[in-house]
């Protein structure tokens, strides 16, 4: 068995700039949690079923342990640390916290990042379901979820 | 309410009767509260949303290292040779542990069974044979990998029919017998009231293995310095862990620290200390590390298991007014190979405690089967009894052309069945009852029932269903908390409970609050910390809250007094003149003086000891049969060309006494709820009945329900039934939610087709199988 | 995405991979008047979301949208999709010796094949997986490649009898560049069925597709997915656009399904699935 061989990798995560040597391969979701030490991103299942690892990658939403390190070069990342700005807290953020959206929480970062991205191209109410369909919450049932994503929205 | 004032332990053999703590009593809420029964915002929402909440398979340790579990690819076998020599080349190997150099250590369940931590007999698909250590995660991983092992098949099966019909079980339940033996309730006299009955009905129904599937998988990281671990670990209870961990090392108690500050999900899978608790620890001692176990998704099928499968023969008798005359039941559930935590999966306590009936028996087999050992799951057995006990229930109300919320009414015990113990609820009044009108008129029960009734069948049917529960949820000892307010007014408060995204922390804040005037967002909650906060049980069964929440109450009152007291001296106003709110203390303007306050840090500052300390601890429960009611109507469409269930419409009601946060509550509703949709209609771990192996471990084949599979209209109703058994009036609700909805679908679902659909889950491949059977033509 | 999956699962050890999403010549979506020509790179979602795909070819921006997750449609590309590996669980765990594994044996036979195929299912009973896929052939698209240039879709997907090993046609270091669909004014619709509305495979699905004239539908073609080793096309030729024509024309179609043990009721959302379908176009006709 080869040793890994480590690459330069750079890319712009929450508006910083951040290079470092890893393996091509390793998935992106270790990356930002081991390297640039960030574990806001969650991992649920490493397997692309679940959808707590969510972030953006050039401003779309992607299972970051589906996403080789590779592929995210020269790109720009936005992980749940990277919503708030200027130390206030983003919309959805807030509202998720007012409306009980967060149970356990291990899904909430990923869940919120698609609700963010639903929220830049917000459509109907079935929309905003399907927006959220990629991302499993095993303890609110969604109604809460739901709910804080309106209320955000309504904002 | 009076508590019961002893217990009875057993000292060398000897029955001592231990007489409870006095404690003045506090009675419970009256209707007007400030802080109690608001929507208070999750003390732990903030770092919840911005990610700075910090999980253990969060944690990295300087230096921490990573173990990786090598697990059986057999169901049951004889490990022949076992070669690591590739393992050991990959870079960043460290260390490898074989069962020979733990062949002392074993896990041991809550009847004191035991699993053993790695084998060299694996008797199940997945069992631990070795833990390998390793730099990196992927290191560990490959590692694993890299080890060959060569097995000797052994003949098995995970077919629990089979193994009972082999004579390989034992006894379930909380009183469990030896092998080849059931365990036997009875009450009455089942054979004589059926011979006597002219109405009976008699079914078999099964459920399927469920897997919690918490989305933080079971992970722990330790660490092991000058003697004591320090141990973070996704869990529900530290205490717990703490001592079966100290067991497990053959070490002194307080030289292990759990913390379990913020876990992600557990739904009864992280009660215990599991393999890779120990092997973190174990490890950590070994390798003067820090270790790291995280279980991938596809471990967490096999490790802890989850709710196991089972088939449940049930036989009733009615008479003609509605009378449930008698119960027999036979329930076979899997167990494992070890019979270890048997007590999870029987499904049949449920049968005998829920209504008034003179004659029931029932009958439980734990069958030995090479699947993982039972791991509770959210309210374990009731939730396969419900299944068929309450679809049995609609059935004979429908044999006797009764309304079959009329049925379960008129047969309401007001004594429980079991211990004869009178069920706590104010008279004149049952929790059940309760539920049962109040979804009923909600839901609109009598007009829809009619109108599905009478509805031509065109290629979508629509049914209406009904099902209800009872869980025993009262709490209770032991639980100590302590409250501390310094002098800027910040409140602490230490209790041991884990929250597990319940809002545990949140409820206890408001609960505190309300007695010492602290606002809740000026609480800082401690919990789940072993080095820190005061023994208490795991939170599990539903009992955390009416568990700590009193204990709360108890230590938050004794800040009260002193907060009380010393305002009096300074606003010169008797104590029960002074209302402690909004972080002041306020006396109200009278005719003569106008209002003043002051703020509680003065308090504080001024007293003797520059702190207010409270402790409170739970008192005992009065001697009766505490439980927690819930009844759920269900609307369905069924699609007969694609066997597609649609759950259009439906109502949760539960009862749990005093309601301290409606936002949590419903939370739990609305989260139990879908679970059991979960259970009814998509989930099942699937077996190779060839091979032993589950073929879906995984979040894609094992369907646990998306933000799509929602009803339409999903309501979510408490239901404050007054209760008066510890001070805060309120029972537990993590259960409850889950238990009837299977049975209310398959109800709703017979409703609309006309067929009883009789195994879970209810796919498309059921429903068109029991329209098209698949021996006529298609 | 596939392939990282089966790397994961020890299914595959590939020695080099090669990174293509840094060429963008194989990116990008073109529509004009003679059809779409579809870069395989491009992802599901762009797919979905094309405005001139909905309008001239429904039935892929439906089977596009269907797919798995609003995640993994971001970065799952068309190319990979209908290139994907067996949805088949003993496929998918290392510890099966399959048939497609090399191996002398299809466990899912006589094992737990509720989800497998009930045609072309002598062999292996593995179900295509690919959405896609369904919609394109029903759509008569072609495949552009970097070696043998173009292969109808019809011929690229290749039955286990045809080579156990590889699921289409495409020769060793052949390259999926392009797919072109032809504009041929064929209306077409997609639907599938399945046990939860999302991050599910589909039970069975079908993509239709026909020509109309007043109350016939002309060429009409349906192809059903998740049933057979190959997206399984059913050429129903001139029919009536009356429910009676098309329930008798899905009840033939699926006269000679082989379902398997545990998924008869396959053969029931396969009728179903072509009923619909061709409904679909038949009501478009109003």
């Amino acid at each position: 068995m080869s040793a890994p061989a480590e690459e330069k990798s750079s890319f712009v995560i929450n508006g910083k700039s951040w290079s470092g040597a890893v393996h091509p391969l390793k998935r992106l979701l270790d990356t930002i949690r081991e390297d640039v030490g960030l574990t806001g991103t969650k991992e649920g299942c490493g397997e692309g079923e679940c959808g707590a690892c969510t972030v953006f990658l050039d401003g779309q939403v992607v299972m970051s342990c589906m996403v080789p390190t590779c592929q995210a070069e020269g790109k720009q990342i936005t992980t749940i640390e990277g919503l708030a700005e200027n130390g206030r807290l983003h919309p959805m953020q807030e509202s998720f916290a007012q409306e009980g959206g967060a149970q356990c929480g291990i899904c909430t970062p990923g869940m919120i990042m698609a609700a963010v991205a639903y929220a830049r191209d917000p459509g109907s109410a079935e929309d905003m379901r399907e927006a959220l369909a990629g991302n499993l919450c095993r303890c609110t049932g969604y109604i809460r979820i739901f709910e804080a994503v309106k209320k955000a929205m309504a904002k | 309410m009076a508590s019961s004032e002893y217990t009875e332990v057993v000292v060398e053999g000897r029955k001592v009767r231990l007489r409870a703590p006095a404690a003045e009593a506090i009675p419970a809420y009256g209707a007007a509260t400030r802080v109690v029964g608001t929507a208070a915002q999750r003390v732990d929402a903030l770092e919840k949303v911005t990610g700075r909440a910090v999980y253990p398979s969060d944690l990295r340790l300087p230096g921490m290292v990573h173990a990786r579990f090598v697990r059986s690819a057999r169901a049951h076998a004889r490990i022949t040779s076992m070669d690591l020599s590739h393992a050991e080349k990959v870079p960043g190997f460290l260390a490898a542990i074989g069962p020979s150099e733990l062949s002392e250590k074993s896990l041991k369940d809550m009847l004191g069974r035991e699993l053993p931590i790695l084998t060299e007999e694996p008797k199940y698909y997945g069992e631990e044979i070795l833990a390998v250590c390793a730099e990196t995660d992927d290191a560990a991983r490959a590692a694993a990998r890299e080890v060959r092992i060569t097995y000797e098949t052994l003949p098995f099966s995970v077919d629990p029919e089979e193994r009972v019909r082999a004579g390989q079980f034992v006894g379930g339940g909380w009183t469990p017998t030896g092998p080849g033996r059931p365990a036997v309730y009875e009450r009455g006299n089942v054979q004589k009231a059926m011979a006597a009955a002219n109405r009976i009905i008699e079914r078999t129904y099964r459920t399927a293995p469920n897997v919690h599937s918490s989305i933080e998988p079971h992970a722990a990281v330790a660490s092991y310095e000058e003697g004591r671990w320090t141990v973070w670990e996704s869990t529900q209870g530290v205490f717990a862990v703490r001592e079966e961990l100290a067991a497990m090392l053959g070490a002194p108690l307080l030289s292990v620290r759990v913390i379990g500050t913020h876990m992600g999900g557990g739904f009864g899978s992280k009660v215990s200390a599991g393999k890779y608790t120990f092997i973190a620890a174990y490890l950590a001692k070994k390798l003067g590390r820090p270790v790291r176990c995280v279980q991938d998704r596809s471990e967490e099928f096999v490790s802890p298991y989850g709710r196991p499968p089972s088939v449940v023969t049930i036989k009733a008798a009615v008479r003609p007014d509605g009378k449930l005359l008698a119960i027999e039941q036979k329930g076979i559930h899997a167990a494992g190979p070890y019979g270890f935590g048997a007590e999870w999966g029987h499904a049949e306590d449920m049968a005998a405690e829920m209504y008034a009936c003179d004659n029931v028996r029932t009958e439980t087999y734990a069958a030995l089967t090479h699947t993982p050992p039972p791991c509770a799951m959210r309210a374990p057995g009731h939730a396969q009894a419900a299944f068929s006990l309450e679809q049995m229930m609609d059935e004979i109300a429908r044999e006797i052309g009764m309304d079959p919320v009329e049925f379960r009414l008129k047969n309401l015990p007001a004594r429980d069945p079991v211990s004869g113990k009178p069920i706590a609820v104010p008279r004149g009044s049952h929790g059940l009852a309760e539920c049962l009108k109040k979804g009923g008129e909600l839901f609109q029960w009598k007009k829809r029932r009619k109108e599905t009734r009478d509805a031509p069948p065109p290629r979508f049917r629509r049914g209406v269903g009904v099902a209800a529960t009872a869980w025993s949820a009262g709490g209770g000892p032991p639980a100590s908390v302590v409250i501390r307010i310094h002098a800027d007014g910040v409140a602490e408060l230490f209790a041991g409970a884990a929250d597990i995204g319940t809002g545990t922390r949140t409820a206890l804040a408001q609960i505190a609050s309300e007695e010492t005037g602290v606002p809740v967002d000026r609480i800082r909650v401690t919990n789940a910390d072993t080095a820190l906060t005061s023994y208490c049980l795991p939170s599990y069964g539903s009992l955390t809250l009416a568990s700590t929440g009193p204990a709360v109450r108890r230590a938050a009152v004794a800040c009260r007094r002193q907060l009380l007291s010393i305002a009096s001296d300074i606003l010169e106003a008797p104590e029960k003149n002074i209302v402690l709110a909004g972080g002041r203390a306020t006396r109200p303007a009278s005719r003569k003086t106008p209002e003043s306050s002051v703020p509680i840090a003065k308090l504080v500052e001024l007293s003797a000891s520059r702190e207010i300390v409270g402790l409170g601890e739970r008192e005992g429960n009065p001697d009766m049969s505490i439980r927690s009611h819930g009844a759920q109507f269900v609307a369905v469409e069924v699609d007969t060309e694609t066997g597609t269930i649609e759950v259009t419409d439906l109502v949760a009601v539960n009862d749990s006494g005093r309601v301290i946060n409606p936002t949590m509550f419903k939370s739990q509703q609305y989260g139990g709820v879908t679970m059991g949709l979960g259970m009814g209609l998509t989930e099942e771990r699937v077996y190779d009945l060839e091979t032993g192996r589950p073929l879906n471990p995984n979040l894609t084949d094992y369907k646990v329900p998306t933000i799509l599979d929602q009803p339409a209209a999903f309501q979510a109703v408490p239901l404050e039934v007054p209760y008066d058994g510890n001070n805060l009036g309120a029972k537990g609700l993590g259960e409850p939610p889950i238990i009837p909805t299977a049975a209310a679908v398959a109800n709703a679902v017979y409703d609309a087709i006309g067929i009883r659909l009789a195994a879970l889950p209810l796919t498309p491949k059921r429903v068109i199988d029991a329209l098209h059977p698949p021996e006529s033509k298609p | 995405m596939d392939l990282l999956d089966l790397m994961k699962s020890s299914i595959r050890a590939p020695g080099r991979l090669v990174n293509l999403l840094t060429i963008d010549e194989l990116k990008g979506i073109d529509v004009d008047t003679s059809g779409a020509t579809i870069g395989a790179l491009a992802t599901l979602a762009e797919i979905a979301d094309h405005p001139d795909l909905a309008r001239m070819f429904p039935a892929l921006a439906l089977a596009a949208g269907h797919a798995a997750t609003p995640q993994v449609r971001n970065v799952a590309t068309i190319g990979g999709n209908i290139l994907q590996r067996p949805r088949c669980w003993y496929f998918r765990m290392a510890q099966y010796p399959c048939l497609k594994k090399g191996g002398d044996t299809c466990f899912a036979m006589d094992g737990e094949n509720k989800y497998h195929a009930i045609f072309e299912n002598s062999l292996c009973a593995m179900v295509h997986p690919s959405n896609t896929a369904v919609a394109l052939l029903a759509l008569d698209a072609v495949v552009r490649t970097a070696g043998s240039g173009e292969i109808p879709i019809r011929k690229f997907f290749v039955t286990p009898d045809q080579d156990i090993l590889r699921e289409s046609a495409l020769a060793e270091g052949e390259l999926v560049t392009q797919l072109f669909i032809p504009a041929t004014g064929a209306r077409s619709h997609y639907l599938e069925f399945r046990e939860r509305q999302s991050f599910d495979w589909a039970l069975v699905s079908a993509a239709a597709a026909a020509e109309l004239e007043g109350q016939t539908l002309n060429n009409a073609r349906v192809v059903l997915g998740s049933v057979a080793p190959i997206p399984w096309r059913i050429d129903l030729g001139e029919i009536a656009a009356t429910d009676e024509a098309l329930d008798r024309a899905a009840d033939e179609a699926v006269r000679g399904a082989t379902p398997l043990a545990k998924n008869k009721y396959k053969v029931q959302l396969a009728r179903t699935a072509i009923r619909r379908s061709l409904r679909e176009l038949a009501r478009a006709t109003e």
